[in-house]
């Protein structure tokens, strides 16, 4: 067997652009222009965010820290000394805000689960893993585990009832809808090995996915961010 | 040579040198690669896989595809003189001059059984096998031309023979997409007016075929190349889920809503075995544009092979050929292309300052940090580049 590694040889040009002074070129370039990728690191402060008695957190008013990867996000956050809600956390918001009689919680409900353009995501922290002994949910940047309860093992499009799940009917306590939920619009693709979860909206659903790649990141999704209620978050 | 086949439509074009349905069937004869021609009736297919015979005059066979036929047969002959010594009748029989041929034609292959087909596939994959031996055939260069009128859908995954063609085809052309110019019929009408089929053996190539085979397989591909075809392999499987292959068949519903209306919901990445053929047509263009005084183009090069290879491998979401492309699988290819050329340059500077980087051999995190999403298989490539200059350091 021929184990020898093959011969590459780097060109002096790549597709016309010279190699030489590239890297210089690259790095000046980042260096000295605005970055125009729509990532804002500013967390909201503490008066940007909403109280959930029933989560015991502070909820952000707007989604942040676009175009960032799961594990990006959970970096950013926690150096903000904020965090990312579990899908629990984020249900319990939700179910807070669509009850509230305040104009700006309602605007917010509408704006996470509105079936509209653009199309809109967020990180939910909340990472699936199947081990020798079953699978697992991770929560609090994957330190926390805890195995899945039984929970809905099937896509369902067009959906679970948004309805119940987020008033608490045929949920886990883990937040994820249980086997018997009833049908309904709200999209839902159940956990899978080494994927996170996220709940998107956009032009023709909006959808709990337990299907999310880590790695992924676009314009169009960030996360609402969240502290705990008594925390030193700015 | 002079070809019966007649056809001025041009299928690329390189650097202002066109390239025609004949140069296509040269590039499979260069790079040594199965060639697919699907058409309708009376589209002129088989009197170009004919025409191609004519480069090998003692060495090419004409198969007819039926149900009845045994492979083993065509190489096969009974040695009279073993008559008295021979214990059995296989012992009798012997590997024929045939088993030499280098250019094995097949018409109408999708009329054969799949027992059938799968003993013609095995032709193609450059062997035969007699009793449990296998021969190789055409003392190390030898290739398939098969012909058939299968309709538009027949590459799809649930077809049995759509499954066979991807895996044994390299290059799956659909002729009727390039139908012969009027001024081609009238030259071939003025010409001849015999509807058969012609043969039209002419002087000896095959020593030029198999020379410009030997320099194209030995030579040394271009690293833009390697970049391109990995970009096909890696970058065009990125998708949310992270891997359009491990999506299976949830690709692409699960996909995201504006991952659907790009390439990430119209393409799936090439395997690669594909890819190598993407790499080996591409160099053959490249010596046939030279060949016509032409200069070629690396990245155009690749992606002409990319649209002739993939167009029909199964690799386009059909749901989206037919909605949005009036069913045209190569108008959807040139989308797909029309989007790796802006990805290219968009990241040509970044690349080059992967590659300068990877030169110095130390790694910089700022220039690795430039490649994320459908281009993070760039971070592995320099990774390797640079632990390889360090092994032989």
């Amino acid at each position: 067997m021929n184990n020898q590694k093959p011969k590459i040889t780097i060109p002096e040009t790549f597709m016309g652009v010279p190699i030489k002074g590239a890297m210089e070129r690259v790095l000046s370039k980042a260096k000295n222009q605005p970055d125009t990728t729509p990532i804002q690191t500013n967390a909201p402060d503490i008066q940007g965010m909403i109280y959930v008695p029933s989560a015991k957190l502070y909820f952000a008013k707007q989604r942040t820290h676009l175009n960032l990867n799961w594990d990006q996000t959970h970096e950013t956050l926690a150096q903000e000394k904020l965090r990312m809600p579990t899908i629990e956390e984020f249900r319990k918001t939700l179910n807070y805000l669509k009850n509230s009689q305040n104009q700006e919680h309602l605007e917010l409900y509408n704006e996470i689960t509105e079936i509209r353009n653009p199309w809109r995501a967020n990180w939910l922290d909340a990472y699936f893993e199947e081990r020798k002994d079953g699978f697992y949910i991770l929560t609090a940047n994957k330190k926390k585990a805890e195995k899945l309860e039984n929970c809905l093992m099937k896509n369902k499009t067009p959906g679970i009832s948004l309805e119940q799940w987020i008033s608490s009917t045929n949920i886990t306590s883990q937040g994820l809808p249980s086997p018997n939920i009833d049908d309904g619009d709200l999209g839902y693709w159940y956990p899978k090995n080494n994927q996170v979860a996220g709940f998107v909206a956009a032009s023709d659903r909006a959808f709990l996915d337990c299907y999310r790649s880590p790695s992924y990141r676009d314009s169009g999704l960030g996360v609402f961010a969240v502290a705990d209620a008594g925390s030193n978050a700015r | 040579m002079n070809k019966v086949y007649k056809n001025s439509t041009a299928i690329g074009n390189l650097g202002g040198t066109p390239l025609y349905m004949a140069d296509l069937v040269d590039a499979c004869l260069y790079g040594r690669l199965n060639l697919f021609l699907q058409g309708d009736t009376g589209s002129g297919k088989t009197q170009l896989a004919r025409d191609t015979m004519g480069y090998f005059p003692e060495k090419s066979m004409f198969i007819l595809g039926r149900n009845d036929m045994d492979t083993r047969e065509l190489f096969q002959q009974i040695n009279l003189e073993k008559l008295r010594t021979a214990k059995s009748s296989e012992e009798l029989k012997e590997v024929t001059s045939k088993i030499d041929n280098h250019l094995i034609v097949v018409d109408e292959l999708p009329n054969c059984v799949p027992a059938v087909r799968a003993q013609l596939f095995n032709l193609f994959d450059g062997y035969i096998e007699i009793n449990g031996v296998a021969y190789p055939i055409g003392n190390g260069y030898s290739l398939g031309i098969a012909t058939g009128n299968v309709g538009q859908k027949f590459t799809e995954s649930s077809n049995e023979l759509g499954r066979a063609l991807r895996d044994r085809m390299h290059v799956i052309v659909d002729v009727d997409y390039f139908h012969p110019k009027p001024s081609d019929t009238l030259e071939i009408l003025a010409g001849n007016t015999n509807p058969r089929v012609e043969f039209n053996f002419q002087e000896q190539a095959s020593q030029n075929i198999i020379s410009r085979h030997k320099k194209i397989a030995s030579s040394q591909i271009p690293f833009e190349k390697l970049i391109i075809a990995n970009y096909f392999i890696h970058g065009l499987d990125y998708c949310s889920k992270d891997s359009k292959r491990a999506m299976k068949d949830a690709w692409p519903t699960q996909l995201e809503d504006h991952e659907q209306g790009s390439d990430v919901g119209l393409v799936l990445p090439v395997s690669t075995r594909a890819a190598k053929s993407i790499v080996r047509l591409s160099q053959a263009f490249d010596e046939i544009v030279k060949e016509k005084n032409g200069k070629s183009d690396c990245f155009e090069s690749m992606m002409q092979a990319y649209k002739l290879v993939s167009t029909y491998s199964g690799v386009l979401n059909e749901a989206d050929v037919q909605n949005k492309y009036e069913g045209n699988h190569y108008k959807a290819m040139d989308a797909v292309i029309t989007t790796t050329r802006n990805q290219f340059e968009n990241q040509k500077e970044n690349i080059s300052a992967g590659l300068e980087m990877a030169s110095k051999g130390k790694k910089d995190q700022k220039i690795l940090n430039q490649f994320t999403g459908r281009w993070s298989f760039i971070r592995d490539t320099l990774e390797y580049i640079l632990n390889n200059s360090k092994e032989k350091k």
